[in-house]
């Protein structure tokens, strides 16, 4: 790491930043396995405790895996998720032939309550929809998720198999057609019960990402909220100069 | 049809997270007294203190010791737009500062050459800045900027200025567009101390990519944020190309 002057950061985080940007380069292909910690520390001129600190963010992250004996391996990208298109992560996951699927836990009538009468704009006790459900990509469990929808949106909801189709096909089918969408991205903790659905232990930090959809109209159509393992996804978004347009 | 009753605590989640919706309670704000809120929702004190517990660890309430409990202070951030940092925290009525950690000017390593298009070596300025809101740390920033395109940039006080202001007057790099992804982290020894949380806990990690109109690349940035004080929100709009044929 030569620098011109002394970079006040200290060398392992500058390691982790080395490292990391090695495996987004391709310079570390997925599935190879990195140089021993003894090895690194040797190069880099490190103590052993430093590069293990490196790479435990590294895997933290889920760039890598380490494997008993075996040393620590390099991960393929995480799935991206668009922040500006919806229903833009299903469609991120066929492209990237992913084979998105998920498993229901929940699809059931309840009563708005408290909040989601407020976050769906309707009364406290109006009936809503709500799905709870596990999504996959391939066999690797990715986010819990959680919608909310009007019953009398879909009113034959009940009979719509939300394994086989997506919720946003089901829309389209009802001529709703949600078209703007206001999202928060978050970190969140699950609960050991929640975080254990999709195979992660104890209390565990997730990206939580959260909001409303509208129709054109400004009818809010539904209120989602996921959970998803930050070691598996990150979100992505573009931005301009809004005064240029 | 099965109708879902919520669990209490689940109940209590859903009051507590309406009641800062509706009240619009800001930063460190209190909330009513426990017995209050017991009896106005009708659940019980171990309930209650069980969901503000859980809010308590995701960072949106904090307790004073024999005070009472607080709305966690919070900064919203548009993802797209390019409203400088000390914009944004004013029109959410908050108060911003900056502190310098370090500038430097380096030498890029391969990665870091890699997204300005060009090889080790190119020389770019470094500038490490913890940036605050109301005096509490909420982000470390590390800016790249290429010498050629900023020459004498340690000229200029980048602490009070607005480090885009000083780039778009004196070098003519006007921001037009970019791009910005957000995963996370956990903290490094160095990250944790001034952020003041304990070492690797989960933090937000950004990168940011920002272009002048001839899509020329002129920052580059690697944020690391504390998660309980900081969300990024983004608007979904519907595509075309999705749309069913």
């Amino acid at each position: 790491m030569s620098t011109k002057t002394r970079d006040r950061s200290p060398l392992y985080v500058q390691l982790r930043e080395l490292i990391r940007s090695q495996i987004e380069s391709g310079q570390f292909a997925p599935g190879t396995s990195l140089p021993s910690e003894n090895a690194l520390a040797q190069t880099y001129g490190l103590n052993r405790s430093a590069v293990h600190s490196a790479l435990q963010a590294l895997e933290y992250e889920g760039l890598l895996q380490s494997i008993q004996g075996k040393g620590s391996f390099v991960l393929g990208p995480k799935l991206t998720r668009d922040m500006e298109t919806l229903g833009g992560f299903r469609q991120t996951m066929l492209d990237r032939d992913q084979n998105p699927s998920t498993k229901v836990l929940h699809k059931v009538l309840r009563k708005a309550g408290p909040l989601y009468s407020r976050l769906l704009e309707i009364p406290p006790t109006a009936p809503v929809w709500y799905v709870k459900r596990i999504c996959y990509a391939g066999s690797a469990a990715l986010a819990l998720e959680e919608i909310f929808i009007p019953e009398d949106l879909l009113p034959d909801f009940d009979s719509a198999d939300i394994s086989l189709f997506s919720i946003m096909d089901i829309y389209h089918w009802n001529a709703i057609y949600p078209l703007l969408g206001q999202q928060t991205l978050s970190i969140a903790f699950l609960d050991p019960s929640q975080s254990k659905l999709i195979g992660l232990e104890g209390k565990q930090a997730v990206l939580e990402f959260s909001g409303t959809m509208r129709t054109k109209e400004g009818r809010i159509v539904e209120f989602s909220r996921s959970y998803t393992r930050q070691d598996k996804a990150e979100f992505t978004v573009h931005y301009r100069d809004l005064e240029e347009n | 049809m099965e109708v879902y009753e919520p669990r209490p605590r689940e109940l209590a989640l859903e009051y507590l997270e309406a009641y800062i919706l509706e009240h619009h309670v800001s930063t460190h704000d209190a909330l009513p007294p426990e017995r209050e809120l017991c009896q106005k929702w009708q659940i019980s004190r171990s309930t209650l203190r069980s969901a503000i517990s859980h809010m308590i660890a995701s960072g949106k309430l904090y307790a004073i010791q024999g005070s009472g409990t607080y709305v966690s202070p919070r900064v919203r951030r548009n993802l797209q737009d390019l409203e400088s940092f000390t914009s944004f925290a004013h029109r959410q009525g908050m108060k911003a500062s900056s502190r310098l950690l370090s500038f430097s000017c380096i030498a890029a390593d391969e990665g870091l050459a890699r997204e300005f298009g060009d090889e080790a070596g190119l020389l770019l300025y470094q500038i490490v800045r913890l940036r605050c809101i109301n005096d509490l740390p909420l982000l470390i920033e590390s800016s790249y900027i290429p010498k050629s395109l900023a020459p004498h940039l340690e000229a200029h006080d980048i602490v009070s200025a607005s480090l885009f202001d000083i780039l778009e007057k004196n070098y003519g790099l006007k921001p037009s567009h970019g791009w910005e992804k957000v995963s996370a982290t956990s903290a490094s020894a160095e990250e944790a101390h001034y952020l003041e949380i304990p070492e690797n806990s989960t933090v937000f990690w950004l990168i940011s990519k920002t272009s002048s109109p001839d899509g020329a690349l002129f920052e580059y940035c690697r944020t690391v944020g504390r998660s309980d004080r900081l969300e990024f929100c983004s608007t979904l709009r519907w595509r075309k190309r999705n749309e069913p044929s």
